[in-house]
């Protein structure tokens, strides 16, 4: 499990198209958080789970003013002799570099690609966007130059996956000769709050692309999700994002958020109108797990492998449905099968994800909890 | 889906303030079954009796000469259930019987029960329930629908009726005497399943209860009547119901059906 601290859900650095704490309207115009109680959960929970990461996240923690960023970080290198943070990346410098250097920061950057395949990210016009992913890119460049532990979560749409996914994939080539070979590609979701159909791959689209990308990844020896989940799923390997596990939207169990309040709330995808910020006390995922077998996901033979997807991707926006993007997985769960079967790696017997113990997180910084091992998407020591 | 009830709070505010109410709110409801009863305001009413209760009910039905007759055992579930179901063997039970002032009452209450057309026309009559609720349950028991909300609010006067391809709406302004969208929850002042969410006997019946919940505990009925008066959204959708109000968003199942349907109340 990951700890998120989210003192504000808001961002003046970007405004992403795909955004959906923006255009859900939970994005808040101003920050209006309460430091002195962020910084009490953070302890509680880092005295409750020893174990597990801290994360800026938000919104922007960039876009926080920086006496509060730096307490937050001072506060978590602390507790844990290390930080990490979740960011778009617009505001990095040097002054933050040296922060990065100082709290050990392990950076996890929402990066679409170079050029246009990051044109749905930044503000202003396609124009602006493009001197501001271009600038990005200088930035990446330092960060990699400085040592400063980097992964990448890229968000899979029309941008980089049709129109401009060879660029896509020279970048992801570029990054793994200066060492970063893992990170994470994930499909852009439209919801009822983000109705541009402009942005989302339709399915057949999505498989394309999601087949290609796995060819690549596989030629070019990369480390990238979900193609890395898969496979350790199919493996019987704990190490499987959260997607695959067996999620309770209500008490997500791969991530646990710290709000302005000090509330400590769900993942970020589970916000939307009129649904509980806050947590609930118990994790109980056979509410959708057996709705679900006896309904979307009877029958299937992946089902201990997926266990329905994730629930803010359910059909129609609704968790009582199977992920939307299901007939995507299906294909990759038989193309990867097939592949690991032909290599003769896959275990001897069918092993299950055990349905009980939850056994997927995710982290979106670095570090990636999946599961109780944690590996660095970087390959980088830390 | 194994029945189940789930309330999660929108924030700590709530839970602090709203959790110990919604204790004392089911307390109170339970209790008012039974002193409907005793007070003779019905001539029945259903009880659980389990291993942890039994000796305190037994006790009480002494003292209130009054009398249990056991019906049928039911598998044990947690919080709501919209039947019950036989226990196997070795599972916990409860017992499920009927609580009447006299054996006359309650052997006409057990045979009625048991019949093979269980003849709800007549059991309702010994609950108290209006004839009209009873008709329109008996008709949509028969119909297979376990939770008839739905066809309860179709039939409130000022349904308003939206709706798209994959879900139907209807709005309406509920009789918090009549309101039942939260009973998953315990949180109810009359017993019966209403035809309407506006029926006029059960808002007379409903009055009969609210004399009876005052005489017990005056500030629970308070906090359950605004409960009640909350505007709520009732969510069903492939047999998992979402109550939705300002307070908490209760989970439960239902019914199932393949479209969504959403009750809005104002």
């Amino acid at each position: 499990m990951v700890i998120a601290v989210k003192c504000w859900l808001g961002c003046l650095s970007s405004d992403c198209k795909y955004c959906f704490v923006k255009r859900g309207g939970w994005a808040e115009k101003k920050p209006r958080y309460d430091l002195n109680k962020v910084l009490s959960t953070i302890r509680r929970l880092s005295k409750e789970n020893p174990d597990e990461v801290i994360t800026l996240h938000g919104g922007e923690p960039t876009d926080l003013p920086k006496k509060d960023f730096v307490r937050l970080l001072k506060e978590i290198y602390k507790l844990k002799g290390r930080t990490a943070m979740q960011t778009n990346g617009f505001n990095i410098d040097s002054w933050y570099i040296r922060q990065f250097k100082k709290y050990k920061t392990s950076v996890g950057l929402s990066f679409d690609g170079p050029d246009e395949c990051n044109l749905l990210r930044g503000k202003g016009d396609d124009k602006e966007r493009l001197r501001m992913t271009k600038k990005l890119e200088k930035t990446i460049n330092r960060l990699i130059e400085e040592k400063i532990p980097l992964s990448f979560i890229i968000i899979v749409h029309r941008k980089n996956g049709i129109e401009n996914r060879g660029r896509l994939k020279y970048f992801l080539s570029k990054m793994a000769h200066k060492g970063i070979r893992e990170g994470r590609l994930n499909l852009c979701c439209i919801t009822e709050n983000i109705p541009s159909k402009e942005f989302e791959l339709s399915i057949p689209e999505a498989i394309e692309v999601y087949k290609d990308l796995y060819d690549f990844c596989t030629r070019t020896g990369l480390s990238y999700s979900p193609f890395k989940d898969i496979t350790n799923s199919l493996l019987g390997k704990k190490e499987v994002v959260c997607v695959f596990g067996s999620c309770d939207i209500f008490c997500t169990p791969s991530i646990k958020s710290i709000l302005h309040d000090g509330t400590i709330a769900n993942c970020v995808k589970t916000y939307h109108e009129g649904f509980p910020f806050m947590r609930a006390e118990l994790y109980q995922p056979q509410i959708r797990e057996q709705l679900l077998l006896e309904t979307d996901c009877k029958g299937c033979k992946w089902w201990d492998y997926c266990k329905g997807g994730c629930p803010n991707h359910g059909i129609h926006s609704d968790w009582r449905r199977k992920d939307k993007f299901c007939p995507v997985y299906k294909v990759l769960f038989n193309l990867i099968y097939t592949d690991l079967k032909s290599k003769s790696l896959l275990p001897s017997k069918k092993c299950q994800v055990p349905t009980k113990q939850y056994s997927g997180n995710h982290s979106d910084g670095i570090v990636h909890s999946d599961g109780p091992m944690k590996h660095l998407d970087s390959g980088r020591s830390v | 889906m194994t029945p189940f009830t789930r309330i999660v709070w929108k924030n700590e505010k709530s839970r602090d303030k709203w959790g110990p109410r919604l204790r004392r709110i089911r307390r109170l409801y339970q209790e008012t079954e039974w002193e409907m009863t005793k007070r003779g305001y019905r001539k029945a009413a259903t009880v659980h009796i389990t291993f942890d209760n039994y000796f305190k009910i037994a006790t009480r039905l002494i003292d209130d000469e009054l009398l249990f007759l056991p019906i049928a055992k039911s598998s044990y579930y947690s919080g709501f259930s919209h039947c019950h179901r036989t226990p196997r063997r070795g599972q916990p039970y409860f017992i499920y019987g009927v609580l009447s002032r006299n054996k006359k009452d309650a052997l006409r209450f057990k045979e009625m029960s048991s019949s093979p057309e269980k003849v709800h026309l007549e059991l309702g009559k010994l609950l108290g329930y209006p004839r009209c609720c009873t008709v329109s349950f008996n008709q949509r028991w028969g119909a297979g629908i376990i939770d008839p909300m739905w066809e309860a609010a179709l039939k409130t006067k000022g349904a308003k009726l939206t709706g798209d391809n994959d879900r139907q709406i209807v709005e309406i302004t509920p009789s918090p005497y009549c309101n039942q969208l939260l009973r998953y929850f315990g949180i109810r002042i009359t017993s019966h399943l209403p035809c309407s969410f506006d029926c006029k006997e059960t808002i007379k019946k409903g009055k009969e209860w609210e004399r009876v919940m005052k005489s017990i505990d005056r500030e629970a009925y308070g906090w359950l009547k605004e409960l009640l008066s909350l505007p709520l959204v009732w969510d069903a959708y492939r047999g998992i119901l979402q109550v939705n109000i300002p307070l908490f968003l209760g989970i439960t199942t239902t019914g199932y059906t393949e479209e969504k349907f959403i009750i809005k109340t104002k």
